[in-house]
């Protein structure tokens, strides 16, 4: 009872700091602990029958503090989990590439309907343009479960889910309060394309989510196991550098007073992590490769994705192709996967996969990002600070490889800058009355209904 | 005039000749793994083969398909097999695919496209002529299918194992990763070790 006990009461340390002097208090009220509260001390004393009555009050305020994150948690992890082998045999989007390298990476013969490759070998990664940590997970998923949808889709349902306890706790690291946390990670739940692209197999959400934990850990001054998680969200698509130089830009941000007069051994200790990336990522290359790929190594591998990459030209904003400009009005979008049951004639089901942002938040994003840039140079808000900084970090790089290289863009890069989007808003959110918070939580919950792939009619 | 009149039919014969030699074999569209298409099997001998070599897929891993046409004796068992490979992708270009062709008449034949092949020569030799003389030809696919699928099953079980392309180099990539991994251990122990504090 009185290890429960100790294990009820939150340490104090965690409990976040309004941003705001508007904000409401956050979640339970702090707890102090006792010299009765240490585990040694309980083992010897007994429980004081005052004691006793208060437990049902730190249940509550356990509840209290932590269950709507949970329940925010399930609902997103029912949301990716529900009915995924509904398109029985259909591959979504870019799963035609990313599953069926899976299934040769494993063995698998690949069905002539879904070639996308020339000539591969089994056991080999076919598709050489990306890293194959992300695809190497499908495989080994594939090996364990079958050659299934729930085999190749469940790792992406997984790191969905934790993209928002992962956004809900970096709101909380970054001072902010845990109405502002709950906010952004409603914002990750509901939103369509994190919605979409956390139950289908594409290399995405496997970045993002090692990105979020990276940016936890460096935000929890792990900065070492940070460029650990970046190099591993790097080996599963290479976009996740910007992962890293979004948070470095942060620090640039937060520490603008040393620009002049730096301060040598924190500047060192971030030189070390870049290094460390670097060294965590090639020779995690080097690895995968010597096993899954043909390359002898990871300057091989780099060469041949740099000069891929670089042939990318864009067409135009014609089928998928679609312009950074566009992607602010929610157009560019198209679909992954379109399919309709009828039954004597009457549609039964529909499976309506979208690359499309949930337009309250593509529209709204603009604002957030101004009044978070603007309280981030007048109040150095560590919250509205990373808004901005993971904003320019990820999107900046992708707009000018688009502008300068004329490199093709689809609208789903911006899967990776709706994090940036769902801090914006928290931070705001901070500055509006309660109401209408709950009113920015209706019209999300209003378009994920609308926009849910899967309608049984 | 005449030698304008002579170039034009040349022109046409050769239109009209090309395609006959870019097809030279009447190959229908596949269904399934098994393409029938002069009828030399009952419906139901079709089928169960098909259930087989499905079944076969999804244990092993390989795709076989079972050609079964009446060709004369003439025929060019590779370039045959080469066109099927290419016009119904068996496979997929993956390396673990293969075509057993069955002649109405004849041996049959193992084609293999890709390289390294699932068989080597004796083994295909031995799989092709595992069918009895003088049977009928469901008979003789039933016991090339027979053959086959014993052969990969036993192979299933001694399945080539993974990363054998750069292994030696690849586990000492393995162990920089491991260094570098316990390097990164103690940075972050040293980095994040709580100071005395006074007062």
């Amino acid at each position: 009872m009185a290890k429960l006990r100790s294990m009820v009461a939150p340490p104090l340390s965690l409990e976040p700091r309004g941003d705001h002097s508007g904000d409401e208090p956050s979640g339970a009220p702090p707890l102090v602990p006792g010299p009765e509260d240490s585990p040694t001390a309980a083992v010897t004393a007994p429980l004081a029958p005052e004691l006793v009555d208060t437990l049902p009050r730190q249940w509550f305020a356990l509840l209290r503090a932590h269950g709507p994150i949970a329940a925010l948690v399930v609902i997103g992890a029912a949301l990716r989990g529900f009915a995924l082998s509904e398109s029985k045999g259909s591959l979504i989007g870019d799963e035609a590439y990313y599953v069926q390298a899976a299934r040769v990476i494993v063995g698998l013969p690949v069905l002539a309907t879904h070639l996308h490759m020339a000539v591969a070998r089994s056991f080999v990664d076919p598709n050489r343009e990306h890293p194959p940590l992300a695809k190497v997970i499908m495989a080994e998923m594939i090996r364990l479960m079958g050659n299934r949808e729930v085999a190749f889709r469940l790792p992406s349902v997984i790191l969905g889910t934790l993209t928002i306890w992962l956004i809900y706790a970096i709101v909380l690291k970054l001072r902010g309060t845990r109405s502002q946390a709950l906010l952004a990670a409603c914002v990750l739940t509901f939103e369509n394309l994190c919605l979409v692209h956390g139950r289908i197999a594409t290399l995405d959400i496997y970045f993002v989510a090692f990105i979020l934990v990276g940016t936890l850990l460096y935000l929890s001054s792990y900065l070492e196991v940070a460029a650990l998680a970046f190099a591993i969200a790097t080996l599963c698509k290479t976009n996740a550098i910007l992962g890293l130089f979004a948070v470095l830009l942060y620090d640039a941000f937060m520490g603008r007073s040393y620009w002049r007069t730096p301060v040598w051994p924190t500047v060192g200790r971030r030189v070390l992590v870049v290094g460390l990336y670097l060294g965590f990522f090639l020779i995690g290359l080097g690895t995968l490769d010597c096993f899954f790929t043909e390359f002898t190594g990871p300057i091989a591998h780099l060469k041949h994705m740099a000069s891929f990459h670089a042939g990318l030209k864009s067409q135009g904003s014609s089928g998928t192709h679609s312009t950074p400009f566009l992607w602010w009005n929610d157009e560019g979008t198209f679909n992954y996967l379109s399919v309709r049951s009828t039954r004597h004639g009457v549609v039964t089901k529909r499976l309506l996969f979208q690359a499309v942002m949930t337009g309250y938040v593509i529209f709204l994003a603009p604002l957030g990002l101004l009044y978070a840039a603007m309280k981030a140079w007048t109040l150095r808000s560590p919250l509205a600070t990373f808004a901005l900084a993971s904003f320019l970090g990820n999107f900046v790089p992708i707009f000018m490889a688009w502008a300068v290289m004329s490199r093709t863009s689809y609208i789903y890069y911006m899967l990776p800058i709706i994090p940036s989007f769902a801090l914006a808003f928290a931070f705001a959110s901070g500055a509006v009355p309660t109401k209408v918070r709950w009113g920015f939580v209706a019209v999300m919950l209003y378009a994920c209904a609308l926009q849910y792939p899967i309608r049984v009619l | 005039m005449r030698r304008l009149a002579a170039l034009v039919l040349a022109a046409c014969l050769t239109l009209a000749l090309a395609p006959a030699q870019a097809s030279a074999f009447d190959l229908r569209p596949l269904k399934g793994h098994v393409s029938d298409p002069d009828h030399l099997l009952s419906n139901h001998d079709r089928s169960d083969i098909d259930d087989k070599l499905t079944k076969l897929q999804k244990d092993t891993w390989v795709a076989v398909t079972i050609l079964v046409m009446d060709l004369p004796e003439d025929t060019d068992f590779a370039e045959l097999g080469h066109e099927a490979f290419a016009k119904w992708k068996i496979g997929a270009g993956v390396d673990n695919s293969l075509l057993v062709v069955i002649p109405r008449t004849g041996h049959s034949h193992v084609h293999q496209e890709h390289a390294p092949p699932q068989f080597t020569k004796k083994e295909a030799i031995s799989v092709a002529s595992a069918e009895k003389p003088n049977t009928s030809v469901a008979d003789r696919a039933q016991a090339i299918v027979t053959a086959t699928s014993d052969l990969l099953r036993l192979r299933a079980m001694h399945r080539r194992p993974r990363g054998t392309i750069h292994k030696a180099r690849g586990i000492k990539f393995l162990s920089a990763f491991a260094a570098l991994l316990a390097l990164m251990v103690l940075l972050t122990i040293r980095a994040n070790k709580p100071q005395p504090t006074f007062g």
